[in-house]
């Protein structure tokens, strides 16, 4: 007797049935692997804009200088149970803090002061740009997050003394104020209805996670402290009147921790703290916003994984049911095949094999389903949205991985079936 | 010797009950024989034809199909004899609804691991030998009784297996059809294959050369008619 053939060289053949049988039936099919198909989708429509976010946080941590040490009442993160009032009632910093680091810390190499406030509406000759943020700043934060004007120039120190209304717009802003072709710097704009003279222009450094620079307006900050005190109800990260915060750079990226320390001890010191009592403000660096962000992406990813489960597993147990359905319907089949040879493993690799075809192509679908939606996301919202290779891939091996789970059950209840009632089957 | 039984027995075990099927059947069958095995519903034929055809292995006794003893095998290995050995004809056809008449044929050379083209230049042949050359690419849905039917017999040539077994080959056809099917299995039989007929009619069982009855599981009778001359090649 001639031996049985390899099981590989059958593979090619079973592989065609199964197409085969899947076709027989694409409504069903299609509808068996929905589930596969919203799993799938959801996974790679997340992954996608996620990576977007990834690339924005990038870009925006690389634009706004990525040692920059920030000084502040409270770190940024999640608050479970909302945002305790001890950190609530903290004291931002006061302009002769920045004075003190920039004279004790050696391994600082600036500190610039930011206050400001939100919901401004700047006007020029009729039109107008509201809801925006107004910073106030001083000449050091050119330095400090790598602010470059480009037409015109920025805030001087003297500007900062004489509380001078001069306005820095940024890119939006101009386009919103301005008919093309029109040089703004001179120009007095309306900043809600007191007098300022544009002196200079933000280089444009587009979207980010942390705001769009390119919609802020910067003045001086003791301008922003005489004309716009933040009101009673401002919200609790605003510095009070007459308070702000800092940013601080290190003379080398080397010496950022050095730097750090030495500013928490001179502030320390300021304000009159005992050793071993905790400090009540935070410095921290572009680390911290990365762990943040981290913390953030983490999250979505656990929500991501959630979903997706529960949808492959609700997908995975339809084409459990339908294979059940299939073996059934092809009992006479079934039999057949066994009468002319058959083995049990060729026939349960063909059902197997299906199995994984439709959650395969499933997974196909869920993936071009994904796809579309970043691209929709990137089209609507301009955040870079991108489908990620390795998310493509691990989609697809999972799908497949679904059907071959969920489908040996009735591949194996195939195989086992016994011939000659089988073919009597009726 | 092709096949060789001696007190083969088959007991079905339906609950407590305990059926005996194959009480003790002794059959020996030739090369190029054409044996008809017949007797009334429940005589046990169906059985003995699993069993010849390897679908099925005996409770006891011995059946040694070309000096290979069959009660013994794994289920792998009477799959690949079937695949190597057998031939099936079915009342039904049972032909794979979804795909072509020569898809059908290949189907047993697939399961032998033949590689493509040869399957395809095999099949083509078995289907040409059985008059369906201008069939090749129909489904069994387009194709009428008869010819649904040849290409089953061309599915149980392709292999060259050592027996064709045929249960109630005319059972879902006409008369005329019948015969004209019948007159296929008397070629291959004059091609020198082994043809083993599963009836209960005596009109279809006359055509072979040697008349098995059965009857509770028992040969109750086995008749020769002698060969006529005009029949042999």
């Amino acid at each position: 007797m001639r031996p049985a053939p390899p099981l590989l060289r059958l593979v090619g053949s079973i592989f065609a049935m199964s197409g085969g049988s899947l076709r027989a039936h694409r409504m069903r099919s299609l509808l068996t692997t929905l589930g596969v198909v919203v799993g799938v989708a959801t996974v790679v429509a997340m992954a996608s804009i996620i990576e977007g976010f990834n690339q924005t946080v990038k870009t925006s941590i690389s634009s706004f200088g990525s040692h920059v040490i920030y000084i502040r009442k409270f770190r940024p993160g999640f608050y479970v149970g909302g945002f305790p009032d001890s950190l609530r009632h903290r004291h931002a910093f006061i302009p002769e803090d920045a004075e003190a680091i920039r004279r004790l810390c050696p391994d600082v190499a600036e500190v610039a002061i930011i206050a400001f406030t939100e919901g401004a509406t700047v006007q020029y000759r009729g039109r107008s740009s509201s809801g925006l943020q107004v910073i106030g700043s001083d000449p050091q934060i050119q330095v400090v997050n790598v602010y470059d004007p480009g037409i015109g120039r920025f805030i001087t120190s003297e500007e900062v003394q004489h509380r001078s209304q001069v306005i820095v717009i940024g890119r939006d802003i101009r386009d919103a104020l301005f008919v093309r072709g029109e040089n703004p710097i001179g120009r007095m704009v309306h900043l809600n209805g007191i007098p300022f003279r544009v002196i200079g222009e933000l280089e444009p450094k587009g979207r980010s996670l942390f705001g769009n620079p390119d919609e802020l307006v910067t003045i001086p900050y003791t301008t922003l402290d005489k004309y716009f005190p933040p009101p009673d109800n401002a919200p609790f990260y605003v510095p009070a009147r007459g308070e702000c915060y800092l940013n601080a750079v290190a003379v080398s990226p080397e010496r950022n921790g050095a730097a750090v320390d030495q500013i928490i001890e001179v502030l320390r010191r300021r304000r009159g703290l005992r050793a071993g009592a905790p400090s009540n403000f935070e410095v921290f660096t572009e680390d911290a916003l990365a762990d943040l962000y981290n913390q953030l992406t983490g999250a979505t990813y656990m929500v991501m994984i959630l979903i997706s489960s529960i949808a492959l597993l609700v997908g995975g147990i339809g084409v459990m049911n339908i294979m059940l359905v299939a073996v059934t319907e092809r009992t006479r089949e079934i039999g057949l095949r066994k009468a002319v040879g058959a083995r049990r493993v060729t026939v349960l690799l063909q059902f197997l094999i299906e199995a994984a075809a439709l959650t395969g192509i499933g997974g196909l679908i869920g993936i071009g389903l994904g796809a579309g939606v970043a691209q929709l996301v990137r089209v609507l919202s301009k955040l870079p949205a991108h489908t990620p290779l390795w998310a493509v891939i691990v989609a697809f091996f999972f799908s497949v991985g679904v059907g071959l789970f969920f489908g040996l059950y009735p591949a194996v209840r195939a195989s086992r079936l016994d011939p000659v009632e089988a073919l009597r089957w009726e | 010797m092709l096949i060789h039984m001696r007190d083969l027995h088959r007991v079905y075990e339906l609950g407590a009950e305990k059926v005996h099927a194959l009480a003790g059947v002794d059959l020996d069958i030739e090369r190029n024989e054409y044996v008809a095995i017949m007797g009334p519903s429940g005589s046990g034929k169906s059985t003995l034809m699993n069993i010849i055809g390897c679908l099925d292995t005996p409770t006891r006794g011995s059946y040694v199909l070309k000096e290979q003893e069959i009660g013994t095998l794994s289920d792998d290995e009477l799959a690949r004899i079937r695949n190597q050995e057998i031939g099936f004809v079915f009342q039904t056809f049972n032909l794979l609804a979804r795909a072509d008449a020569l898809h059908n044929v290949e189907l047993p050379l697939v399961y032998a691991g033949i590689r493509h083209e040869e399957r395809r230049r095999r099949a083509r042949e078995a289907l040409e030998l059985v008059g369906l050359g201008d069939r090749m690419k129909h489904r069994p849905n387009e194709l009428s009784g008869g010819q649904r039917q040849r290409v089953a017999i061309a599915r149980a040539l392709v292999n060259k297996p050592s027996i064709i077994l045929a249960d109630e080959p005319t059972g879902n056809l006409d008369t005329a059809t019948g015969e004209d099917i019948m007159a296929s299995f008397e070629r291959i039989w004059q091609q020198g294959n082994t043809v083993i007929l599963v009836t209960h009619e005596a009109d279809i069982a006359k055509h072979a050369h040697r008349a098995v009855r059965m009857r509770d599981g028992r040969i109750e009778s086995d008749v020769r008619t002698p060969i006529t001359t005009a029949a042999r090649p």
